[in-house]
């Protein structure tokens, strides 16, 4: 048994560690951006970072200890010894000193995130203790003198350690404590409606007894036989007193009821409302990690940029928050890449040589508005025009009628690009599709305003939050189905002869427009309609385009507690989630896009004059196999950083797996794995047809020439070893063997 | 590396010498004639399956969307994943709903066993004669009084 059980502490340390990461990232931002050491008067800002910088490393240090994180808190350990000595020597870190410290702020920022997927495994340091050392100028100093390497090594010495078990990791969520005060002030209230219940069912109960005796006296009147002694008029005005007494009770009873049912109402209200603010998050934790991102961007793209933010206390749904991170680097990305111009450029055309970006987040009713704005070039519609001409996307006549608007629309287009030959990295439109998928998937809308010289703008609105959805219930195949109401345009009910029409041609005409409609049954490949069956088509409406789809019934309109699709029906995209009915019943909701899609894809269906879908330029593609994490990540955040795409198999097994799926450009391997090493991986490759001309990099700590003449030997194209594995070294071989991120026209890119 | 994981590197460690370790606990429920166990740390709960709400277009090993008390949970197909023969009449199943994993998720048996005990020098090499996909989701095989059980390794047989 250990002393106490760590584990439990983990996510607690998580939380902690990515709050005090975050602040350490701006603090070094701000340190970077205080103007020189020379000016006295700006001193205090400099040792404002500093300090700020030391207190975050120092604190996370501790907590790491606590914890038995050696790696974290020696990483942590060379951070505090080297603003100590930054807070003498001004000049101590210089560009690419920031470089090395950012560098490590991302190793720990990775480490954590593993920390918070269960895996305690502890990462290797070798490179980076190095850099940080090499800036404390004792580059050969660690190996001896540090006792946290030196515990280290002893541990390899000895007895191994019992496995720690894998935690089980509870998702957490942080909720500001007046949140959860008014979920406690409306506790209370429902006891008082529960007790009120009571009261009801008691008083309920009373009127019935009063009642059934009054029922019981007629009865026994009634039977009773005539006799003088009996005053019939007078029982007659008794029953209908009591009558009267008990038609006031029940009028009261019922005031009261509907009180209760009037307060339940508000109290029902107010607590879904208070439950869905629970999962909303500022937006802040979205926004707070661009000014760092851009400062990397800024910087490998040689431009000067100032990133302002506004809005950052915004609250929207976390689901949201979590899944927008993605589209807003892609714009940023582009807009540092494209949008804004050289300081040279912008010192010529007398503009601010800093270029400004505006990121801000704003509420509207039930909607949050979120614009990314820029000062650069702007978009040129002369050159929009053109590429939609050579890409055959309309004639040169027809383009010229288009609004500024439409044309604009055209970035979001799969593999459109203003460049004439897509063979760079993120020529302005690779990506954009992706872009807009993931905000519409989200129930957004983006949209892009652009003025040639004076900048672009692009504003996605998006819903506050996706805990609850409207829908329609649609059957097929005998199945209920809901979909989204947003989306809906109306709902048409056929008769016999539209319907044969219909199944004609697929083709509906609304308003002089001809609109593609395919049965819901044939897209999910479920059993048809009964005969007979009154079918009707809902039209559906999306930024892509209008569509309809046929079902066999369109049943009520609901509010559902929408619920995402996890584990292995992650990927599939026909729905975007389930939510339970009231019978307990589960219902999946339809993915409108992919609905879309399928339904103006059908082969037999002549689609009306819109632009046709080409096959989207894609990223090219890069898998790294790699059984530690942390060497995977770290791949991957390097090669997605670049603009690849990526993913990790996890050893030669699941690497077969991952390939037979989807087609991929490289292949990066770990010679060491279980299940099938790197040798075998890249010797079945080799034997495979599919395989054969895919490039292959092993990346391994074995520093023999056997083993590098084994790797030739089985095929591979280049050999890179992990510890001279940095950043640039891995980009240079994968751009040596596949070329940019983006591949050039397709396979065969590499000599 | 880890050898924990490694069923044939506890024959390497020298265990003569030491007390018996621990057993491990497992589930064991019925395929068919075919017999598995799941690690009873692993096991969240058993609850007869009422209704299955099947997914068109999922996974191969996905059975559907089961109601477990409020809660979505995602039905695994153990049948398909193991490559075990298919049956017929699945008339009442049982769901085993699972821990450990990110996201809710169960797998869909035929009925359950009961709980067994099995040392780690007691299992064995998974049969010769096991489809390649059934041997690489096992970490070995017990014998167990209602017969030769696989013992599953979810992580292996789950891929999220």
């Amino acid at each position: 048994m250990t002393p106490f059980d760590a584990s439990a502490f983990v996510s607690k340390f998580v939380e902690e560690a990515r709050d005090r990461l975050t602040a350490l990232s701006a603090a070094l931002l701000r340190l970077e951006q205080a103007p020189g050491s020379t000016q006295s008067a700006v001193k205090p800002a400099r040792l404002e970072a500093i300090d700020a910088i030391m207190r975050q490393a120092h604190s996370l240090k501790g907590s790491a200890l606590m914890l038995g994180f050696t790696d974290i808190s020696q990483v942590c350990h060379l951070l505090e010894d080297l603003f100590v000595a930054a807070r003498r020597d001004p000049g101590l870190i210089d560009v690419d000193g920031f470089d090395a410290v950012f560098r490590a702020v991302d190793v720990l920022s990775v480490r954590v995130e593993q920390l918070s997927r269960g895996q305690l495994e502890p990462m290797e340091l070798g490179e980076l203790g190095r850099q940080l050392n090499a800036l404390l100028g004792r580059p050969e100093e660690i190996t001896g003198s540090d006792p946290l390497q030196a515990m280290s090594k002893n541990v390899i010495g000895s007895d191994p350690l019992p496995k720690p078990k894998r935690p089980e990791i509870r998702q957490t969520l942080r909720v500001p404590i007046e949140k959860l005060e008014r979920l406690t002030n409306l506790a209370p209230e429902l006891v008082v409606q529960s007790l009120k219940a009571f009261e009801r069912h008691t008083e309920l109960r009373r009127v019935e007894r009063s009642l059934s005796r009054l029922r019981d006296r007629v009865r026994e009147a009634r039977l009773a036989p005539d006799s003088p002694s009996v005053d019939r008029g007078a029982q007659l005005t008794d029953y209908a007193d009591a009558l009267d007494l008990l038609t006031r009770r029940v009028r009261d009873f019922l005031v009261d009821f509907s009180d209760d049912r009037v307060r339940l109402n508000l109290i029902t209200e107010e607590l879904r409302q208070n439950v869905i603010e629970l999962t909303m998050l500022p937006v802040a934790s979205v926004f707070d990690a661009f000014p760092r991102a851009i400062r990397d961007l800024a910087r490998s793209f040689e431009k000067d940029v100032e990133l302002t933010i506004r809005g950052r206390d915004t609250e929207l749904d976390k689901k949201i928050i979590e899944q927008i991170a993605e589209p807003l680097i892609h714009l940023i990305r582009n807009a540092v890449d494209h949008g804004l111009e050289s300081t040279a450029e912008r010192k010529r055309l007398k503009k601010n040589p800093v270029g400004q970006m505006v990121l801000s987040a704003e509420q509207q009713g039930n909607r949050v508005l979120m614009t990314l704005r820029d000062d650069g070039c702007g978009i040129d519609p002369a050159k929009l025009r053109d590429a939609a001409v050579r890409l055959k996307l309309a004639t040169r006549a027809d383009i010229g009628r288009w609004s500024p608007e439409r044309l604009f629309e055209l970035i979001f287009q799969p593999g459109f690009s203003t460049r004439a030959e897509t063979t760079d990295v993120s020529g302005r439109g690779v990506g954009m599709d992706v872009v807009r998928s993931v905000v519409e998937r989200l129930g957004g809308a983006v949209r892009v305003q652009s003025e040639l010289g004076r900048g672009t703008t692009f504003t996605l609105n998006l819903p506050l939050s996706l805990a609850l959805l409207r829908v329609v219930l649609v059957e097929a195949g005998e199945d209920l189905f809901a979909f989204p109401t947003a989306a809906v345009r109306r709902i048409v009910h056929l008769g016999a002869d539209e319907r044969a029409q219909l199944q004609e041609d697929q083709i509906l005409s609304v308003d002089g427009e001809s609109i593609p409609v395919a049965p819901l049954s044939l897209l999910l490949r479920l059993p048809g309609p009964l005969p007979g069956a009154r079918q009707s088509v809902l039209l559906a409406e999306t930024t892509e385009g209008r569509f309809g789809i046929l079902v066999d019934a369109v049943h009520e309109e609901q509010e559902l507690v929408f619920k995402e699709l996890k584990g292995p029906l992650r990927n599939q995209r026909t729905f975007t989630g389930a939510a339970l009915l009231g019978n307990g019943d589960i219902v999946p909701i339809l993915d409108v896009i992919t609905l879309f899609d399928m339904t103006s894809h059908a082969p037999s269906i002549q689609s009306s004059p819109t632009i046709p879908r080409r096959t989207p330029i894609r990223a090219c593609r890069v898998l790294v196999v790699d059984d530690s994490l942390v060497a995977g990540e770290l791949q991957k955040n390097i090669l997605l950083a670049a603009g690849y795409e990526s993913e990790i198999a996890q050893d030669g097994v699941d690497a077969l797996e991952v390939m037979a799926q989807k087609a991929w450009d490289l292949v990066i391997a770990d010679i060491d794995m279980p299940r099938m090493d790197g040798f075998e991986l890249t010797l079945r490759l080799r034997a495979d047809e599919r395989y054969r001309e895919i490039p292959v990099i092993i990346v391994t700590s074995r520093d023999n020439m056997d083993d590098r003449r084994r790797g030739f030997d089985v095929g591979a194209d280049a050999y890179v070893l992990k510890r001279e594995f940095d950043q640039t070294q891995l980009l240079d071989t994968v751009r040596r063997l596949v070329g940019r991120s983006v591949p050039l026209g397709g396979r065969g890119t590499y000599a | 590396m880890d050898a924990s994981h490694d069923p044939h590197a506890s024959d390497v460690s020298d265990a003569e010498a030491q007390p018996r370790p621990d057993p491990t606990a497992y589930l064991g429920f019925f395929l068919g004639e075919e017999l598995y166990g799941v690690p009873l740390d692993q096991l969240r709960e058993v609850a007869r399956m009422s209704h299955l709400r099947r997914v068109p277009g999922a996974p191969p090993g996905v059975a559907g969307l089961v109601n477990l008390r409020g809660e979505i949970l995602c039905a695994l197909d153990a049948r398909t994943m193991l490559a075990s023969a298919p049956q017929s009449d699945l008339d009442t199943p049982f769901v085993v709903a699972l821990r450990g994993f990110a996201d809710p998720i169960g797998l869909v048996v035929d009925s359950i066993a009961d709980i067994y005990a099995v040392f780690p020098d007691d299992i064995g090499q998974p049969p010769v004669t096991w489809p390649a996909e059934r041997a690489v989701c096992c970490i070995g095989t017990a014998e167990v009084p209602a017969g030769l059980m696989g013992l599953l390794d979810l992580t292996r047989l789950i891929k999220v």
